[in-house]
């Protein structure tokens, strides 16, 4: 009973203290849309099917590689609805079929066979085939039936499900197929297998209507594999070791085949005349689209070619026409090899998606250039030579400079410079940034975060990203901000080139997307591990070092090489294998005027890593240390060099153990260790000011836990004006609480300022699809029933969060890969940037926007009761005054 | 009244006044002394009257000055108690008031004591000054107690410049 | 012997039986899988807030998800939706829309295949209350995101204590001391007191007539002898 109250008691208390912090920080519904967007993707397309119902419900149906199945309007491009299935690979799908239904069937292991309504998406039937000891089986659906095919020697299992009932039983049979060997290679199409031998035999077969044909094509090489080509017919492209290419046609029994040149994608249609092949030629940013009839080899006179496109090098989707003719004004759709999606229609560009966007490894918010005027106006003030004389003269003339563009510009005389846009300049507070977004296939996007708005993009080919932590890993670094005007920014990326898998850097001016230093430049040495120097040289550049296999150091831009130079001996990297969790510190030696990097230090963990994370450069701490109950102060540990590690054991005992340790990268000291039992991965950690948060899934009680710790040096600093790893290692007191989260976590990252004054929230990325702001008060390791000290609040093991809490309010964002944040010019907000499937931006404000006026500011009745006031003190003075007079007459 | 005249002079007549000087063996017979008349006092009065020294009353009024801090502490002590710890409107104006006060005074000790003109009277200035700086010292306590002054370390802390750092360091996982 | 070599062959022939047969047996049989794991069904159905107020396309826009979104189920047009091929544990199903609120359930699917569901306690795991299953899921409200503004109104200027505190003796300082000057007032003021005063005699008055009945002649005698005295004493 007393328990009862008790909990009461705190559960009273939580709620009013939630309802201060929670009407802090919530947003008014007219906020909604203001300074937020949400962009909604579909991922790179793997089938698709169009569907032509006259212009408003002509659709396009597609199914991508991250899992989602969508309409889209075959008009504009918009999503019409779209499904998301499963998250990895329960949700990969395998084959579609549209009929009356768009059906699709997915999965790894038990499958589902999923049927959704053409116009709303909505599921209209659902059956499973369940797990079986087989694999490696092959689809295709073809008038109603499903095929799964299971290769073996000399035979074919083949079962057949109605799509409807899915025929629990299902019907297999056993085809006999002397003509198969290991050696041809085969694909499935439309219900038909067709496979090519190395001879250049190919043979046909029916699944289910024992139709055999086959044929000899003149092959002069092996084949090497065999690709689907959009058609309604069953058909191949079928691609030589050597790499010519050609198209094979099943038709009426028939097997028709076309030679295809190398830089060209095929796609077959009905006609009335027979199945018409049309062929894209790509060169040089256009398509030549020609076609000819497949039976007599008669080429069509109608040629199409797009003008001045720029699209990149694309394989054909699908290929739909409206008519029967042989003639070219069709739908064709393309699936770029950066991942967009386009379509041409009568031979012009209709729409392009920029599907690449589904897929971003890495993002980074840049500050914009001041404008013209406003860099004028600074030049003046920083040139000070010249005496008064020469300052007034500087000034009238930069005045006389404005008015005149001033007027230019009102009589709208001022000629538009077209390469770049004129708003692209740094605002009054900061706010206005551009995102430099780098995606999976590294397609560069500079995206302004205003609105949205691609201003440039540059795909790289010949390149492959890094992966890391079973993720694609792309090394992002700023070398010069925009802030020093006449020098560019410059942006740097580094990549393994193909092939090879040596270093691979490109640089770049992030406003404007132009390439610098000569674009990609490739090295011939294996990339360790990076390093950004701190400090900026005259040209206010900070070097970047490469550190090879070789432990050799590499200096990018070449010329910065004495700067990196100077202070070598302060310079510390380290490097950390995953799959044995060791550790190894270095430092930079001079030898011959080149660095090298010497091993100081070694950890060796026996764990494979499954998270690191380390602090972000950029932060600043405003506040060294937390104020007590007693007014003494706890000094908080502070240690830019401190890295946490989680690795993660499986032991017959334990089953499943995550360990997490802090480690100090300078001197390789552990500052910290802390092991938690049938825990499980994923863990999700941020490293911050004194504190570090992480999660992980508690196996035992099934729920994820977060976990705060809290580092203080104690009641005196050792060393106030200085932090050195290496002269001392100071052991922090450590202060732990543990907290459970009542949803899967699938991203976390804590809100940055530009001064570290406000509050931090830790914004959680959840797999419901909504991303929820958690105030560090909530998490406080501090937390306690017993003392009751000032902005405390009580414990509770709970972390129940209203829905105020929720930053994307009611936008579900599927899939969420990441959260990034960026400090802006108010120190009182944080710029948001959440991808995954989607794309959401919003800013955060974690103290309310103390250093503005609020939205909703009543300058009118401010300023009414003023002068209402002012007025009545007036009147009240001279009526006083008068009755005074009066009183004095009397 | 009739009565006594009567009894005193009964040779008299009723209505006159004899305008003769008494001698001393008159004296000492009784005549009653008017009601509220006290006769004690009139020997302190008189020996007061007898020194009408105009200095004497001076260094007494200025002393009267000089002690006026020190009787205002038990009421300051008074006001302190009652106007509480917390910070708030009215607390904050009692300590207001409390160190105005004797500031003021002390700016204004010059032309206070100008009224006791000529003499110098250090020691009545002196004991003036250490009056005022008593209530002071009593405001600052009081400020001590509400937990206004900065004698903690706490209160320091936002001057505390962050540390710089000797070494840099980065890195990460192998880049593979 | 004999029976030795009988006793293999018919081994032998019972083994080369079972190995044609588990050939055809591709198509599923839900005992026949690896480690011989049964596989359950999860059904069940959602419900809206309020059938009439919920918006025409609210069953599209729900997503079911098992085990934190590794197993997704849609919802099919009469609201119902099912989890295939689900191994025997203990999972967590949250019904997701964007405007819904909908509580979690936990299943609990046990080696036999008996399902259990439950509400979720993450702080008390042991504690069951139990939720019917097949699962009727209903929405317990609407999510509300937005704080609404403040609004200044003049009510909250007026009625603020110290507002009133200042402001009514203000106007008893300004108005009374008019109400006194002006003569005609004064008088309207006597009147009304002595309209009271009058009142409350004939009050008191007619209740003793009511009690007291033959007395009325020593009343009336006494108040003149009263008023008598009253005026000779004012003089």
């Amino acid at each position: 009973m007393n328990v009862k109250i008790i909990i009461m008691n705190f559960c009273v208390r939580l709620i009013f203290f939630s309802i201060l912090i929670y009407g802090s920080q919530a947003l008014y519904e007219d906020q909604v849309g203001k300074f937020d967007w949400k962009k909604s993707y579909v991922g790179r397309v793997k089938y698709s099917h169009t569907s032509l119902n006259g212009r408003d419900s002509s659709n396009l149906y597609v199914v991508t590689e991250n899992n989602v199945v969508a309409a889209l309007s075959l008009h504009d491009g918009s999503i019409k609805w779209r499904r998301v299935l499963e998250l990895g690979e329960y949700g990969v799908i395998h084959a579609l079929s549209v009929g009356n239904e768009v059906t699709t069937l997915s999965g790894n292991g038990p499958y589902l066979l999923r049927g959704w309504n053409l116009n709303s998406g909505m599921l209209t039937h659902e059956w499973t085939i369940p797990v079986s000891e087989h694999s490696g089986f092959k689809w295709t659906i073809h008038e109603n039936n499903l095929y799964q095919v299971r290769f073996l020697q000399n035979l074919l299992e083949v079962t057949s499900y109605n799509i409807k009932t899915g025929n629990p039983a299902g019907f297999t049979s056993t085809i006999s197929a002397p003509w198969l060997d290991i050696s041809s290679k085969c694909i499935l199409d439309e219900g038909t297998i067709i496979c090519v031998s190395d001879s250049g035999t190919v043979t046909a077969r029916g699944l289910s209507s024992n139709a055999l044909s086959s044929g000899k094509i003149p092959l002069s090489e092996k084949p090497a594999s065999l690709t689907p080509v959009s058609s309604p017919y069953p058909s191949a492209l079928v691609t030589t070791v050597t790499g010519k290419r050609m198209v094979l046609v099943v038709s009426e029994g028939s097997l028709l085949f076309l030679d295809v040149p190398v830089n060209a994608v095929a796609a077959v249609r009905k006609s009335s005349s027979g199945p018409i092949l049309l062929q894209a030629s790509f060169s040089d940013g256009d398509y030549e689209l020609s076609g000819m009839i497949l039976s007599s080899k008669h080429s069509l006179q109608e040629k199409k070619k797009t003008d001045g496109a720029r699209l990149p090098k694309a394989l054909v989707s699908s290929f739909e026409c409206v008519t029967d003719d042989p003639d070219l004004s069709c739908y064709l759709t393309l699936v770029g090899e950066d991942d967009s999606l386009i379509l041409l229609n009568e031979g012009k560009v209709s729409w392009v998606r920029e599907e690449a966007l589904a897929n971003i490894v890495a993002v980074e918010m840049i500050d914009l250039p001041v404008s013209d005027e406003e860099a004028a106006i600074e030049k003046e003030f920083a040139n000070k030579e010249g005496g008064i004389v020469g300052m007034l003269y500087r000034r009238i003339h930069s005045q006389c400079l404005q008015v005149v563009n001033a007027v230019i510009s009102i009589l709208g005389l001022k000629e538009h410079r077209s390469e770049s846009r004129e708003d692209l300049v740094k605002d009054q507070f900061g706010l206005h940034k551009l995102i430099i977004i780098v995606t999976n296939v590294a397609k560069i996007y500079g995206m302004e975060n205003d609105n949205g708005d691609i201003i440039w993009q540059h795909h790289l080919k010949d390149v492959n990203l890094f992966s890391a932590l079973d993720s694609p890993y792309v090394p992002l670094f700023l070398q010069r901000t925009s802030r020093h005007l006449p020098y560019p920014a410059i942006c740097t990326l580094l990549f393994k080139q193909k092939g090879t898998e040596k270093a691979a850097l490109y640089a770049f001016n992030p406003i404007t997307g132009q390439p610098l230093f000569g674009g990609l430049n490739f090295y011939d040495f294996h990339v360790k591990q990076t390093l950004l120097l701190p400090k900026e040289n005259e040209e206010f550049i900070k070097s970047l070092l490469l550190i090879a296999d070789t432990d050799g150091v590499e200096v990018f831009p070449p010329e910065t090489m004495q700067d990196a130079l100077d202070f070598h001996q302060d310079l510390f990297v380290y490097a950390s294998d995953v799959e044995t969790g060791n550790l190894n510190g270095f430092n930079l030696v001079k030898s011959n005027e080149k660095l090298r990097a010497v091993r100081v230090w070694n950890i060796q963990l026996n764990a494979p890593i499954t998270s690191i994370a380390q602090k972000n450069k950029a932060e600043r701490v405003h506040s060294q240390g937390r104020v007590l109950a007693d007014r003494s102060v706890l000094y908080k540990y502070i240690n830019p060099h401190l890295v946490a590690v989680a690795t993660h054991t499986i032991d017959p005992v334990h089953k499943n153990m995550i360990t997490i340790y802090l480690i100090d990268t300078v001197s390789g000291g552990v500052i910290f260790n802390a092991a938690h039992k049938r825990a499980m991965p994923p863990v999700h950690m941020i490293n911050s000011e004194s504190w570090v948060v992480y999660s992980y899934f508690n196996d035992k009680a099934r729920r994820t836990e977060m976990i705060s710790l809290d580092l203080y040096e104690g009641k005196s600093m050792r060393n106030s004006t200085e932090f050195s790893s290496l002269s001392y290692l100071v052991e922090p007191i450590i202060e732990r609480q543990a907290y459970i989260f009542p949803h899967n976590i699938m991203a976390m990252k804590e809100t940055i300022t530009e001064k570290g004054i406000t509050n931090k929230h830790i914004l959680v990325g959840v797999s419901t699809g909504s991303v929820i702001e958690i105030p560090w008060a909530l998490l406080d390791p501090h937390r306690s029933n017993d003392s009751r000290e000032e902005g405390v609040l009580p414990y509770t093991p709970d972390l129940t969060l209203p829905h105020e809490a929720t930053l994307t309010y009611n936008h579900t964002l599927p899939h969420i890969t990441g959260i990034h944040t960026s400090p802006a010019g108010l120190e009182s907000t944080s710029l948001v940037l959440v991808y995954g499937l989607d794309l959401f931006y919003t800013r955060v404000a974690p103290s309310r926007t103390f250093d503005v006026l609020k939205d909703d500011f009543e300058y009118w009745l401010i300023t009414a009761v003023l002068s209402g006031l002012i007025s009545a003190a007036y009147i009240t003075k001279k009526l006083a005054s008068r009755k005074a007079l009066k009183q004095a007459w009397k | 009244m009739l009565v006594t005249v009567t009894r005193a002079n009964n040779r008299k007549s009723k209505w006159s006044l004899d305008y003769n000087t008494r001698n001393k063996t008159d004296k000492n017979s009784e005549v009653a002394s008017p009601p509220g008349y006290n006769p004690s006092l009139v020997q302190i009065h008189t020996e007061t009257n007898k020194e009408s020294d105009p200095n004497h009353l001076i260094i007494k009024k200025s002393w009267d000055l000089a002690l006026g801090p020190l009787k205002q502490v038990p009421m300051n002590l008074f006001i302190m108690y009652m106007s509480g710890n917390s910070i708030s409107i009215f607390p904050i104006m009692m300590v207001g008031m409390l160190v105005i006060r004797p500031v003021k005074a002390l700016f204004t000790m010059q032309h206070t004591f100008k009224m006791i003109e000529g003499s110098h009277a250090a020691g009545q200035k002196f004991v003036y000054f250490l009056g005022n700086i008593v209530n002071i010292a009593l405001a600052l306590y009081k400020c001590q107690s509400m937990g206004l002054l900065p004698t903690h370390a706490s209160d320091w802390l936002a001057f505390v410049e962050p540390q710089t750092q000797l070494e840099y360091s980065s890195g990460g996982i192998n880049l593979t | 012997m004999e029976r030795l070599v009988y006793a293999k062959v018919l081994l032998c022939f019972g083994v080369v039986y079972y190995c044609i047969s588990s050939i055809h047996c591709v198509s599923e049989n839900i005992d026949s899988n690896t480690k011989d794991v049964q596989f359950s069904l999860i059904t069940g159905k959602v419900f809206p807030v309020d059938e009439e107020w919920a918006p025409a396309d609210w069953k599209s826009e729900i997503v079911v998800h098992l085990k934190g979104g590794t197993q997704k189920a849609f919802l099919r047009d009469d609201g119902s939706f099912t989890f295939s091929n689900v191994p025997p544990g203990s999972y967590i199903i949250e019904v997701t829309h964007p405007n819904f609120v909908y509580e979690p359930i936990r299943v609990e699917i046990n080696s036999k295949g008996k399902i259990r569901a439950r509400k979720v306690n993450y702080i008390q795991s042991s504690q069951i209350i139990q939720v019917p299953y097949p699962l009727k899921l209903k929405a317990i409200g609407f999510k509300r995101f937005f704080h609404i503004r403040e609004q200044w109104r003049i009510t909250d200027f007026l009625f603020n204590p110290m507002i009133l505190m200042m402001v009514f003796p203000l106007l008893l300082v300004m108005v009374l001391p008019r109400m006194m000057n002006d003569p005609e007032a004064r008088k309207e003021m006597e009147q009304f007191s002595n309209l009271t005063k009058y009142d409350m005699p004939e009050m008191s008055e007619v209740i003793t007539s009511f009690f007291g009945g033959g007395n009325e002649q020593k009343p009336k005698s006494i108040k003149q002898a009263k008023k008598g005295n009253k005026s000779c004493k004012s003089e």
